[in-house]
């Protein structure tokens, strides 16, 4: 079952592990950067609050034990090495696979308790001092609590409820030691224990003998031992305690076999007159809430008071006031609005107590429990409301919307199709003149498709907006990457990040994430060198890799560049040999560059060993064929010893094409307008012939040319001898070529559609569009043509 | 609220927090006779109850919360609370 609250969970949970992890490698990088322990403080902080409102004590102790740690580190207690940060970082990957599941089935997977508390059990080895026992909880039948947990009782009380316990009553001790310094970590432990659910009986103790009070006692070093008696169940302890689960130990009263011992037990629990101040405690718990939300919206805040709030309601075995509850939170976050909530809770205050239907009672009723020290202390102490809006006053509108992409990439669907209905108007404009005569309805009509025209375009344009993406999207897994690796590489690198915030289609950008992986590790793993190597060649021992991002036209452009030790051409020449790629005369024939575009045949590597970064030789192939399919390109640039640089450069949006329109042999033909170098017409005594080829020279370039009645079918049209024929140079795969044409037509904006069923398999086009008489128009491929 | 203190008896009033937790120690020790009140105790941070606990001052009043007079009644002498 998922909830638009769990759902919501889901996203921001990964949003904040990101921010995290992205914060504990500069912390890796500046121990001392109080920005950043904040950030990844406040992160993780946020995590566990978070995750407080779904039933996940797994996924909240394991953040916790990570904000403890995170927390020791921000005091200055405790000193952030790299162990630790991998410690960390591993936590959070647990946290993050936990999120998978909890995004997959609703629920974690069975085993999650053992993996959470062995990862939360080697983050707290890491705390000062740490002598919390790690309690590793199974799933058989608890132990029976120990005489000593119930000495502290006074004994009548204590036989009255032993005698409930062996009547067959599920009682449960709670031994609570908290932990030494949890004074300081916010932690109230008399309001944890007040929290536990149908509290019967609680008595308090001193873990160590108290000392001489008056020399050396330290009042916040906390010696307290607490033990509870509970009616409740152990679900519902472990809910209430989660975060202090690490120090909290359960036992039943009295063994499961003994239960069966016939003794009426004398019912002695002394009977309600505590329902009325159960509801009194509620009431309490519920103003204070109010109170804490008049200070304004603060996610933060807000998510403590849903916990809150739905623990009271949880106790109160209020499932219905619950879900209620659960769904004006959801409104609350989603609107950024504190209106549901207060007047959720406005109505809880008025309303008849909820205690009316309040569980048995406890021979200790409960007073409001306080709220956890942490989230008052900083409370505003206004003692009024005036930041809750009454009910009924309209809400301010949410500034942003969160759409299914399928809607999405539906109203560009439609605009695809009005684009090409558009196209359809200048046609009517010529049959109007040529058919009927009539030039002044022709203008007409084309007056009304320049407007229509211009309105498309920005229609299209506003829509493209919505599908764009900052390229940090893919950028920000890159520093935990490029850690990782190096450290384990033994590489000293530093990553720049700039231009994350350019941006480009959704399409785009989330195809990008493989061929810059490739990239970056073929980077760090043959191009930067080790430390030592560096400096002997006159180089800084850490190494720079730099990711950036920028605007060009209508592409955007992606660089890596490093400062490594280059590729070496004449290396790339000998491998190529070797693997039978190219002959050798063929690789003397090549230049420098040429050679380095090697590395982007299939199967080439030229990597000593495989490792397992690298080197298997499918990496840059991979890398050419995704651009390309995005319609993009690579390029590689690099200089021996200074390093490489590598270029990828693709389309902003692909959802529409430009293409040139030309007509060959009597039919027309698109061409994908990113080809198309210009247009020329060539005087036939210009075209030169080498052997059987027909060239022309073309800015010093000799160019050859491809009739394409002989490629495509057709009939020559006769050379208009005043014109000379008309020549479309085009670039293809960094070949210049001239396609010998009929004639030019326009340009046009089209939606592409592939190929499919029994054409699939046609070679040389790569789809069709419609014209907007009708015709279809089929638009060529020229990297298979050629 | 706070502790206020007036002569040799500490007034605990409404929510004491962990903050007063060092005074209180201070106060005990200048006032080894000094009394605590807790007739308008609503509730109190576990360290200030762990300073009772320790230093066991009379205690002239329990709270009214049913928790902390039981933890605070049990621990504190009997003959110096009034029925």
């Amino acid at each position: 079952m998922k909830t638009v609250l769990l759902e919501r969970f889901v996203q921001e949970a990964r949003e904040l592990l990101q921010t995290a992890a992205s914060g504990l490698l500069t912390l890796e990088r500046e121990p001392g950067d109080a920005t950043a322990i904040n950030e990844v403080f406040r992160a993780i902080h946020t995590l566990k609050g978070s995750s407080g409102l779904f039933d996940t004590p797994p996924l909240t102790r394991l953040v916790h034990a990570g904000e403890d740690v995170l927390q020791q580190v921000r005091t200055g207690a405790m000193t952030l090495d790299s162990n630790v940060v991998d410690l960390l970082l591993d936590g959070l990957d647990q946290v993050g696979a936990f999120i998978d599941q909890l995004d997959r089935d609703g629920t974690l997977a069975g085993d999650a308790d053992r993996i959470a508390a062995q990862h939360a059990g080697a983050l707290r080895a890491r705390l000062g001092g740490a002598e919390t026992a790690v309690v590793v909880i199974d799933d058989t039948t608890l132990p029976v609590a120990p005489p000593e947990w119930l000495a502290g009782f006074p004994a009548a009380e204590r036989d009255a409820l032993l005698a409930r316990a062996r009547a067959g009553e599920a009682l449960l001790a709670v031994r609570y030691t908290p932990d030494e310094g949890c004074f300081y970590t916010g932690t109230d432990p008399l309001a944890a224990i007040r929290d536990v659910p149908d509290l019967l009986a609680v008595t308090v103790a001193a873990r160590e003998p108290w000392g001489d009070p008056v020399a050396d006692f330290d009042p916040y070093r906390c010696n307290l031992v607490f033990t509870a008696l509970t009616a409740a169940s152990r679900d519902a302890v472990e809910q209430a305690m989660t975060y202090e689960l690490d120090a909290v130990e359960l036992r039943t009263l009295v063994a499961v076999d003994a239960i069966a011992a016939p003794t009426p037990a004398p019912d002695v629990a002394p009977e309600p007159e505590s329902s009325a101040l159960l509801g009194e405690a509620g009431r309490h718990i519920v103003r204070t809430q109010l109170r804490v939300i008049a200070g304004g919206y603060d996610a933060i805040r807000l998510r403590s008071t849903g916990t809150l709030i739905g623990n009271l309601l949880r106790s109160l075995r209020q499932d219905a006031l619950r879900e209620r509850w659960e769904i004006a939170l959801a409104e609350a976050i989603a609107a950024e609005d504190l209106a549901p909530v207060a007047a959720f809770l406005a109505a809880l205050e008025e309303g008849p107590a909820p205690a009316a239907e309040a569980p048995p009672a406890p021979v200790v009723p409960l007073l409001p429990a306080e709220l956890p020290a942490s989230a008052t202390a900083d409370t505003p102490s206004a003692a009024t409301l005036p930041a809750a809006a009454p009910p009924g006053e309209p809400r301010p509108a949410s500034k942003t919307l969160k759409v299914d992409q399928g809607k999405i990439d539906l109203l560009m669907n439609l605009i695809g199709e009005l684009v090409v209905q558009k196209n359809a108007l200048p046609f009517l404009a010529r049959r109007a003149e040529e058919i009927h005569g009539s030039r002044e309805m022709g203008r007409e009509i084309k007056e009304q498709f320049a407007t229509l025209d211009r309105l498309t375009q920005e229609m299209q344009g506003a829509i493209m907006q919505i599908r764009m993406l900052p390229v940090a999207e893919v950028f920000d897994r890159f520093p935990r990457l490029v850690r990782d690796i190096a450290r384990r590489l033994d590489k000293q690198v530093d990553l720049v990040l700039e231009g994350t915030d350019t941006a480009a289609d959704k399409t785009i950008v989330e195809a990008l994430g493989d061929p810059l992986l490739h990239i970056v590790r073929n980077s760090l793993d043959h191009g930067i060198e080790e430390p030592a190597t560096r400096v002997a060649a006159g180089k800084p021992p850490v190494a720079t890799l730099r990711l950036r991002a920028w605007q060009d036209n209508d592409c955007v452009v992606i660089e890596i560049a490093d400062d490594g030790r280059g590729i070496d051409p004449a290396r790339i020449r000998g491998v190529a040999i070797d693997k039978g790629m190219v002959t050798r005369e063929q690789a003397d024939a090549l230049s420098d560059q040429e050679a380095i575009n090697l590395i982007y045949r299939p199967g080439f590597s030229t990597a000593a060993e495989v490792s397992d970064l690298s080197g298997r030789g499918v990496g840059m192939d991979v890398v050419l064929s995704t651009v390309q399919r995005l319609g993009g390109r690579v390029s590689v640039t690099s200089q021996l010893g200074q390093g490489t640089v590598t270029r990828l450069s693709l389309p902003l949006s692909m959802a529409v094409t430009r293409i040139m329109v030309v007509d060959i042999g009597g039919s027309l033909y698109g061409i994908p307008i990113d080809h198309v170098v210009q247009t020329t017409r060539l005087d036939p005594g210009v075209i030169k012939r080498i052997k059987h080829r027909e060239v022309f020279v073309l800015r010093d370039e000799v160019v050859p040319l491809i009739r394409m009645t002989a490629l495509l079918g057709g009939r020559p049209s006769a050379v208009d001898a005043g014109r000379g024929e008309a020549v479309l140079v085009c670039r293809v795969e960094g070949r210049t070529v001239g396609l010998v044409i009929d004639d030019f037509r326009e340009g046009m904006d089209v939606i592409l559609k592939p190929m499919t069923g029994l054409l699939a398999e046609v070679s040389g086009y790569c789809g069709t569009t419609l014209l907007g008489d009708g015709r279809v128009l089929l638009v060529l491929d020229l990297k298979e043509l050629f | 609220m706070a502790i206020r203190y007036a002569r040799s008896l500490a007034h605990f009033e409404e929510r004491c927090a962990v903050e007063e937790a060092l005074a209180l120690v201070e106060f005990l020790r200048a006032h080894p006779k000094g009394k605590i009140s807790l007739a308008t105790c609503t509730s109190m941070h576990a360290a200030l109850l762990q300073v009772i606990l320790a230093m066991r001052p009379p205690v002239t009043q329990l709270p009214a919360d049913p928790l902390l007079a039981a933890l605070i009644g049990a621990a504190a002498t009997a003959d110096l609370i009034p029925a």
